[in-house]
């Protein structure tokens, strides 16, 4: 970290608090269509973010004010005018007064793959996942699948984190994004499986055996078929868990844990209740959810040592037995709120059931199990979601048949309520949990 | 916004475009070094100054933009690209990256059977361009704006005795730009503003939400906001509280405009990026030329639009920007390139190559997407609905440019019968269904127009400001 930076914040009048955030980040990417290289990249930024906090009245009451500021490399160089329009700004913003957390002991969170930490490593392991990619692509010619294109990000963050109330923490963290597209031919027909997986260490990628799942799943969308319209059971598998659990379009927690946080409480738009049934007044009849927001799950791609606040990770109860017991609350919604400080939520943990996979596609009409939707799309506030079908499967008696189009709706607090969860359990890029959930009730809409 | 180049550059946009020549005049020598060596070299500047506003109750915020700073170079062995990165923008230091690159690009061999990348230039020479303002964001001072928009957000939260949150965001920028390739250095500098409000409302039981936005290029004189829209922003809100689930099945139905230009960006946006038609993943790749739609469907993409957010002067890989026709009158006539992808297929560019950031890689990418205004009025097209419903606020998609599936996610729809409102709504409404289908059964196009503004990802990530809209369309999708 610039010592210049720390230095100014520390002589800069108006300035009550602060904090600073330092990322070097470093990276290589590779792409791919079909086998052939179109580009190879190399990318290197260095950059910070300041907080700056002044305490002031407004109609007579005290409050506090900050302003964020990231700062361009050459920004350091002028750094008396930026912190003077920072201050400016501070001042102009009213906001109830919080306190910035004070040094605590961070735990070691497993964050980086060793494999990535040096350029020439990272450089290897670009080179080896694009042989990967291509040796298992091969191995799926026969079966009419082919690879449309491949992507593969790595990176190395090394961050730093230092506050006016004597913070001073540091991490270092990899990152692997691979994004694969496979095309599959049958009866003249052509179908597509696309898949974006990120993890932290390459092994997680399981480059191989995603290319094998992905050409069994591009082959059966071949032959899919529209599901009919109905409400039953639905099964939820793979990458439809990260889409219902992890991913949402108004927040990057979910919407469980967007509905649980302090921050959702404190602006009123919370529908959860401490001490209270999260089923939005449903009876239960299926396993009752139990859910931590996990900020130091070993290389979970949410997980930190630290958040920007400076606020250690913590493995973070958020719902027992369909209860919500305690709101992940950052520094200052925790002190608006009179709660506990937990910092900002990591992965959502779901724990498992007692019903082993397989058993949860038992039964006796037919059931839909869903493996992959179009994109993620839970209301955060509200828990509804609607969400197209790219593949599935219909399960029944005389067997399974692949399903594509249509969609699957309801409401993910009101559907939890009369779930089932598998014993198994995997980590996926924003969730962490039973392998399958099979809701009793969701509403397909097809042919 | 217009990429005329014969527009003059205000005095103090002419100022800024000298320094930033003045001060990235060493790009023109590097480039020109690298293509001693190799066949293809550009270089691209970007930097962002800008302030984002959040407002609510009970809290506020205030931050400036992450500037992005940054310089990507771009070196092509004859085979492929190799491009290298960094925030370091002192001369010296994009000197040193660009021998490592040109070092890079020609130790790396291509396969046995690749053909040669041929990269024909059209551009884009010499040239200044700017956003015209006529309320520049940066004549305000931050407490003006502030006021301007926190009194915004009272009004809002004054609507309706059972809102319980009004958030308004407010945020302004400026990218400036600077692109070089052997033809010459362009300098560009792209204001954007955006207001988005959301009202969040209860009635003890039950709590939704309906949200407003207004964002563009150019100045403050897009982001005006009526009472009359915050007063229909309430009535949609509240309305909600009465919302019901639609019943799954296939309906007549009329799109507002924001939903039409959905529609038009996932349908044969995304589908028409003609790096999916490289990595074969498009299926309107073997339809250019043949019937996709009614008579009625025109869609356009132009980076030229006047106030789309998605607009733009020349791309992040040095083509003018120009309309493309996608669609004319139901007819497939072509794709929306990058520079890769065009040299690959043999096409014509068309100014559609951009980046996120310098950190990221250059696709085809769409600006402003929308259908064409036709000759019914709104009403007409309301009128015409025996039994459909009006679907309304689509706040996003996916896309499916293989299999041509759609999903969108309306916010809401209102049930028509016999061409008139029954006071039913229904959300959320996810449209799905098979485009060419959607697109056969548009049976009338409404007059009006208008561009909405969002971001755009390819896949999950990749994110570009674009714009979208169109006027009303009357068609038949499968609702749930």
């Amino acid at each position: 970290m610039d010592q210049r930076l720390t230095d100014a914040l520390q002589r800069q009048p108006g300035v009550d608090d602060w904090t600073v955030r330092y990322r070097r980040a470093r990276g290589m990417q590779i792409y791919l269509v079909g086998g052939v290289v179109e580009s190879t990249r190399e990318v290197a930024r260095d950059s910070y973010e300041i907080e700056v906090f002044n305490d002031h009245l407004a109609d007579g009451e005290a409050v506090r004010g900050s302003a964020t500021i990231p700062l361009a490399r050459e920004d350091l160089d002028r750094l008396p005018s930026l912190l003077d329009r920072a201050i400016a700004m501070a001042t102009l913003v009213h906001n109830p007064p919080w306190d910035l957390p004070a040094p605590a002991a961070c735990p070691e969170v497993l964050l980086a793959d060793d494999g990535l930490l040096d350029p020439a490593g990272m450089r290897r392991a670009a080179d080896g996942v694009a042989e990967l990619v291509r040796g298992a692509v091969d191995q799926e010619h026969g079966s009419g699948v082919r690879l449309s294109a491949a992507e593969l990000f790595l990176h190395r963050f090394d961050d730093e984190l230092r506050s006016s109330r004597g913070i001073d923490v540091s991490a270092t963290g990899t990152h692997a994004l691979m994004e694969l597209a496979l095309l599959a031919t049958g009866d003249g027909e052509e179908a597509e499986y696309f898949r974006q997986a990120q993890a932290r260490r390459l092994d997680d990628l399981a480059v191989e055996a995603t290319v094998r799942h992905g050409a069994q799943m591009a082959r059966d969308k071949v032959r899919a078929v529209a599901p009919a319209t109905r409400r039953g059971p639905v099964v939820i598998v793979d990458q439809a868990l990260d889409q219902l659990f992890g991913e949402s379009v108004i927040g990057s927690t979910g919407a469980l844990l967007n509905q649980a946080s302090a921050s959702s409480a404190y602006a009123k738009i919370s529908r959860f209740e401490l001490g209270s049934p999260i089923y939005g007044g449903i009876e239960v009849t299926g396993d009752r959810l139990t859910l931590h927001a996990n900020a130091t799950r070993p290389h979970a791609v949410p997980s930190y040592r630290f958040d920007a606040d400076g606020v250690p990770a913590q493995d973070l109860l958020v719902i027992a037995d369909g209860v919500l017991v305690a709101r992940p609350a950052t520094q200052r919604y925790a002190t608006y709120l009179g709660l506990p400080v937990t910092g900002r939520p990591g992965i959502a943990q779901i724990a498992p059931g007692s019903t082993a996979a397989a058993d949860l596609l038992d039964g006796d009409g037919p059931l839909y199990r869903i493996a992959a939707f179009s994109a993620a799309n839970v209301d955060a506030l509200s828990g509804n979601f609607g969400m197209e079908v790219r593949l599935g499967y219909e399960v029944g008696p005389g067997g399974e048949r692949p399903i594509t189009g249509g969609s699957v709706t309801g409401n993910l607090f009101e559907a939890l309520a009369a779930a089932r969860m598998a014993r198994e359990t995997r980590q996926l890029a924003s969730y962490a949990g039973p392998v399958a959930i099979r809701f009793e009730v969701l509403q397909v809409s097809g042919e | 916004m217009t990429a005329d180049p014969s527009t003059p550059l205000s005095t103090t946009d002419g100022a800024a475009a000298a320094e930033l020549r003045h001060r990235f005049a060493f790009l023109r020598d590097i480039v020109a070094d690298m293509e001693r060596q190799v066949p293809y070299a550009a270089a691209m500047v970007r930097t962002r100054e800008g302030i984002r506003l959040d407002l609510r109750d009970g809290e506020q915020s205030a931050s400036r933009l992450d500037p992005q700073d940054g310089v990507v170079l771009t070196a092509s062995n004859g085979y492929h690209l190799a491009e290298a990165s960094t925030d370091d923008l002192a001369p010296e230091a994009v000197r040193d990256m660009a021998s490592q690159l040109v070092e890079r690009a020609l130790g790396s061999r291509p396969a046995p059977d690749e053909q040669p990348l041929v990269i024909a230039l059209d551009g884009p020479g010499e040239a200044d361009f700017a956003t015209a303002a006529r309320i520049d964001p940066g004549t305000l001072t931050l407490g003006e704006k502030l006021d301007r928009f926190g009194g915004l957000r009272r009004r809002l939260r004054e609507a309706d005795a059972r809102s319980v949150q009004a958030v308004c965001q407010y945020g302004d920028s400026v990218v400036r730009q600077v692109f070089v390739n052997r033809t010459g250095l362009v300098t560009e500098q792209t204001r954007r503003v955006l207001v988005a409000l959301v009202l969040f409302v209860s009635d003890g039981s039950r709590q939704e939400y309906a949200y407003f936005q207004r964002a563009a290029t150019g100045g403050l004189e897009h982001v005006e906001v009526t009472d009359e829209q915050l007063a229909g922003v309430a009535e949609v809100a509240t309305s909600l509280l009465q919302a019901e689930s639609v019943s799954p099945g296939t309906y007549d139905v009329v799109t507002d405009t924001v939903t039409t230009g959905t529609i038009a960006h996932e349908a044969f946006g995304h589908g028409m990026e003609t790096d999916m038609f490289l990595k074969e993943r498009a299926r309107g790749a073997d339809y250019i030329g043949r019937r996709v739609g009614s008579d009625l469907v025109n869609i356009v993409d132009d980076p030229t639009a006047a106030g789309g957010y998605g607009s733009y002067f020349v791309d992040d890989e040095g083509q003018r920007a120009t309309p493309t026709q996608i669609i004319r009158d139901g007819m497939l006539q072509r794709g929306l390139t990058d520079l890769y992808s065009a040299a690959r297929l043999g096409l014509e560019r068309t100014a559609n190559g951009r980046r996120e950031s310098v950190q990221r890689k250059a696709y085809a990418r769409m600006s402003n997407t929308f259908f064409t205004p036709g000759t019914s009025t709104r009403d007409e097209l309301l009128a015409s609905l025996d039994d459909g419903i009006y679907l309304c606020a689509a706040e996003n998609g996916m896309e499916d440019p293989k299999g041509w599936g759609i999903q969108i996610w309306a916010h809401y729809g209102r049930e028509y019968r016999g061409g008139k409102p029954t006071g039913r709504i229904f959300s959320p409404v996810a449209i799905t269904g098979y485009v060419p289908d959607l697109l056969a059964d548009v049976s009338m196009v409404s007059t009006d127009f208008a561009l909405d503004a969002g971001t755009c990802g390819k896949g999950w990530k990749e994110l570009v400001p674009v714009g979208s809209g169109g006027p009303h369309l009357r068609t038949r999708c499968r609702l749930g």
